[in-house]
């Protein structure tokens, strides 16, 4: 095993896959930081140089590019409100109303750092434990346990829609409607096409990202121009990195946060976006500083971003151990590994530990490059966000349009990418939270496929005596039943309270 | 002002113009070849087609350029070669469910009248794969045991409609066995029941075995792979009585390189010959087996007759399939 590791190390610290893990990282950020483009973008660009590279360089340059793409994201949602992905959502709403206040470089340290932190320690459960967490990926991956940890995320829409739970609700049901878009996973029949081609495969998660978060916003600030109101000028020289003794009180946020985002990256087919928002919603509902949750609270920022990163790392455990991605992205890596002789499986810790070691290592390479991308990264943006709002939203608009355009070349997602930007836009002037919609979208179609499943294994069997069969999905079905409940119960509560007194 | 600036474009038109080729290319290709893929970046129809660019590359001399065009299932990169212009500047790569499938089970704007095919790039056949802890060590064994616990076991497909799903539906079918269907979203997932044994049957090609924890049981061809000389064809598993429908069961994924209809014969005799001369390259021969698949090239002639033929053995099976579904 020593050996292994001396041989990975030797292997992941020469100059070519050195260089190419800073380009990635670099490049990634960049990307990652433009509205509307996102690791999509980002690996889909990569793909063609891998396929020149050595095998070390090749693994550096995608584990550069992916982690720090994923941290990239959340830049643009802290100075302009637009989301690169659906996990920069939450740090959007922690982070903006900081920036707003004026402390959006205090913003974007905590991001940083949370996301090295969290990537750091998903890195060690890879290093440490990798097979033993392959093998629990394996045994608790059933249709039931994935069910219920979807139910878990859908459940997450009453707690980031405080203040007006049946708007939230009906935006996480639209989303899901959307989701029916297309054939059905079970039988693959087609629905709701309208007759077109164009909605065989429904609608493709990049149009949505980019119509809900980049464009809207986009269109909001265009009225912004138009209407009376004056936007909030934000501004942001350097970034500034928390000190040691701010972090009294997030610890405890964070190593959970890291968890959720690591124990959920190693299960198929949930994705950071389901950790993001149950780690968000778990800091809301615990943390100490839950009551300023929503108005720039550093708090959401470290539960979001450690979570997101640390599913780059989680979700790694699977795709090398058994071969079976636990993220899209993950599959294009396992695609660039095979394709360089490496085969990503069952074997592979025995025949080929060194390249599994240099996967561990480039990551945790890339996870601590982060925070060098980011000075760069953010330097560059401190202009940018400068720039007159007309030059601004032009740079917006050719992103958008580009990041929907160049992962899959589809004149149709552009199109869709409007409509859904003039929707979400109207949503957020009826005073409806966008984010439920997105939740809703992305989790919708994996809770339809996984709960056909689980009606096919449960068979002629009770309910109940199928449910007894996992303990872990009826825990995941009671916290889901106690999120939906809470917000009708907390009123009855307080009142009840409030008359014993 | 106006008026110069519309005279420079006149200028410049005309220029543009006569730098366009030649309807019927002396030399081609002139400038850069398109493949359409109609799959997303990294996948494996991805993968063969840039390696098959960069060997054609380096036997024209001209850059070729691999775009994907992804969404409706394919359909939208398939529309994309046919409406292109016949000259062959733009071509694609393309697997079997889109071009020999897909027209079966539903409405799509092209069949296979709209394609000029420029030859096969490979060929694997599936197989039925169990786990490799499984008790059946044959085929047979599998069938009897099936035959005497209906609806007991379960088999994974990735996705209703798609090609390991109709060679298992097919197969089950034809041998009278009752097993559950469960779908999956893809391989991945499909591999990951099975190794958790929520799913006991799955079939895929060759790729497969030395990744996973899955052992084969029959090859879904006529002959025995040469790669895989323990693993017998299922041709050799039909009873001796039914040998006539055992050419139905027979599945394979492929890929084609095809061209819009109507490619001037010039061009389609110089693609073909650099097509051959790429698939044969040692290099190219070499990236195919690290991804687990074997080249099956076979000309222009060769490769529409195997495509017609797969087509016309689809739309009897899918139509069989559809039917018992109503």
């Amino acid at each position: 095993m020593i050996d292994a590791i001396i041989q990975a190390v030797q292997m992941t610290l020469t100059p070519e896959s050195l260089t190419a893990l800073v380009i990635g990282a670099l490049f990634g950020t960049i990307i990652g930081a433009l509205p509307g483009l996102g690791t999509a973008v980002a690996i889909t660009v990569c793909i063609p140089f891998t396929l020149k590279m050595g095998n070390a360089s090749a693994i550096a340059l995608l584990n550069g590019v992916y982690a720090t793409s994923i941290y990239g994201g959340s830049i643009a949602a802290v100075l302009i409100n637009t989301p690169g992905t659906p996990q920069s959502a939450c740090t959007g709403f922690e982070g903006y109303a900081m920036a707003k206040a004026g402390k959006a470089g205090e913003a974007l340290g905590w991001v940083t750092m949370a996301s090295v932190v969290g990537g750091l320690l998903s890195c060690v459960a890879l290093m440490v434990a990798a097979p033993q967490l392959a093998s629990l990926s394996v045994a608790y991956g059933g249709p039931l346990e994935i069910c219920a940890l979807i139910c878990m995320g859908l459940a997450c829409i009453t707690s980031l829609s405080e203040g007006n739970q049946l708007k939230g609700m009906l935006a996480g049901i639209g989303g899901l409607f959307l989701a029916t878009i297309g054939s059905d996973p079970l039988s693959g029949e087609l629905r709701f096409t309208f007759g077109t081609q164009d909605l065989v495969a429904g609608i493709d998660l990049m149009p949505v990202v980019v119509g809900v978060f980049p464009l809207a916003e986009l269109f909001f600030r265009v009225y912004e121009v138009h209407s009376d109101s004056t936007p909030t000028p934000i501004d942001c020289r350097r970034i500034i990195f928390p000190r040691l003794k701010h972090w009294a009180g997030h610890v405890l946020t964070l190593i959970r946060s890291s968890l959720i985002g690591i124990g959920l990256g190693i299960l198929p087919g949930t994705g950071a976006t389901a950790a993001t928002f149950i780690s968000y919603s778990t800091a809301k509902r615990v943390s100490k500083f839950k009551d300023n949750f929503g108005q720039g609270e550093p708090d959401g920022l470290v539960a979001a971003e450690s979570s997101n990163n640390a599913v780059a790392g989680g979700a790694m455990i699977p795709t090398l151990a058994l071969g079976i991605p636990g993220e899209p992205v993950m599959a294009l890596m396992l695609a660039t590994l095979t394709l360089h002789g490496i085969t990503p499986g069952v074997r592979l810790m025995l025949d080929n530990p060194e390249v599994v070691y240099s996967c561990f290592f480039s990551l945790t390479l890339a996870n601590l490059l982060i925070i060098p991308a980011a000075i760069i990264t953010v330097f560059g943006f401190g202009y940018i966000i400068r720039f007159p709002t007309a030059v601004l939203l032009g740079i917006i608009v050719l992103c958008s349009i580009l990041g929907v355009y160049l992962p899959r070349g589809n004149m149709f997602d552009i199109w869709m990418a409007l409509a859904i930007g003039v929707v979400a836009f109207g949503m957020r002037l009826g005073d409806f939270p966008v984010a439920p919609l997105l939740i809703g979208y992305v989790l919708g179609p994996q809770f339809e496929y996984r709960i056909g499943q689980a009606a096919i294994y449960k068979g002629d069997m009770s309910l109940p005596a199928y449910l007894m069969t996992s303990p872990l999905a009826m825990i995941f079905f009671a916290v889901s039943v106690f999120l939906l409940l809470s917000p009708l119960v907390r009123p009855v509560l307080g009142f009840a309270r409030s008359r014993c007194r | 002002m106006i008026r110069k600036l519309f005279t420079l474009f006149a200028a410049l038109s005309v220029l543009a113009l006569s730098g366009m080729p030649a309807p019927a290319a002396q030399g081609y290709p002139e400038r850069p070849i398109t493949i359409v893929v109609p799959f997303g970046a990294g996948g494996e129809t991805d993968l063969v087609a840039r390696m098959l660019a960069d060997n054609m590359h380096t036997i024209f001399g001209q850059n070729v350029v691999v775009q994907n065009i992804v969404g409706a299932a394919g359909v939208t990169g398939m529309s994309a070669i046919t409406s292109a212009k016949p000259d062959g500047y733009t071509l694609g790569v393309v697997p079997s469910a889109p071009l020999a499938m897909h027209p079966h089970m539903r409405q799509v704007p092209y069949s296979l009248e709209s394609f000029e095919f420029i030859g096969r790039i490979l060929k694997a056949p599936y197989i039925v794969l169990v786990n490799k802890t499984s008790p059946w060590k044959t085929f047979d064994d599998m069938i009897k045991d099936m035959k005497a616990n209906p609806d007991k076991y379960f088999w994974a497909s990735s996705g209703v409609g798609s090609v390991p799903y109709i060679a298992l539906m097919n197969l089950f079918n034809e041998f009278g066995v009752k097993v559950k269907h469960v779908p999956f979203s893809g391989d991945a997932d499909a591999l990951q029941a099975m190794a958790g044994d929520r799913a006991q049957i799955y079939a895929s090609t060759a790729g497969v075995l030395g990744k996973y924890d899955v052992k084969g049981l029959a090859l879904l061809d006529a002959e025995r792979d040469p790669l895989l000389p323990d693993l017998p064809s299922i041709k050799e598993c039909v009873p001796a009585d039914k040998q006539q429908w055992a050419s139905m069961l027979y599945v394979s994924q492929w890929m084609a390189l095809i061209g819009p209809k109507g490619l001037p014969a010039d061009v389609l005799a110089k693609l073909n010959a650099a097509m051959g001369q790429a698939c044969a390259a040692p290099e190219f021969v070499a990236d195919l087996k690290k991804l687990g698949l074997v080249p099956g090239y076979q000309d222009s002639k060769a490769c529409e007759a195997f495509i017609r033929e797969e087509s016309d053995r689809n739309a009897v099976t899918i139509k069989k399939l559809m039917q018992q579904q109503q």
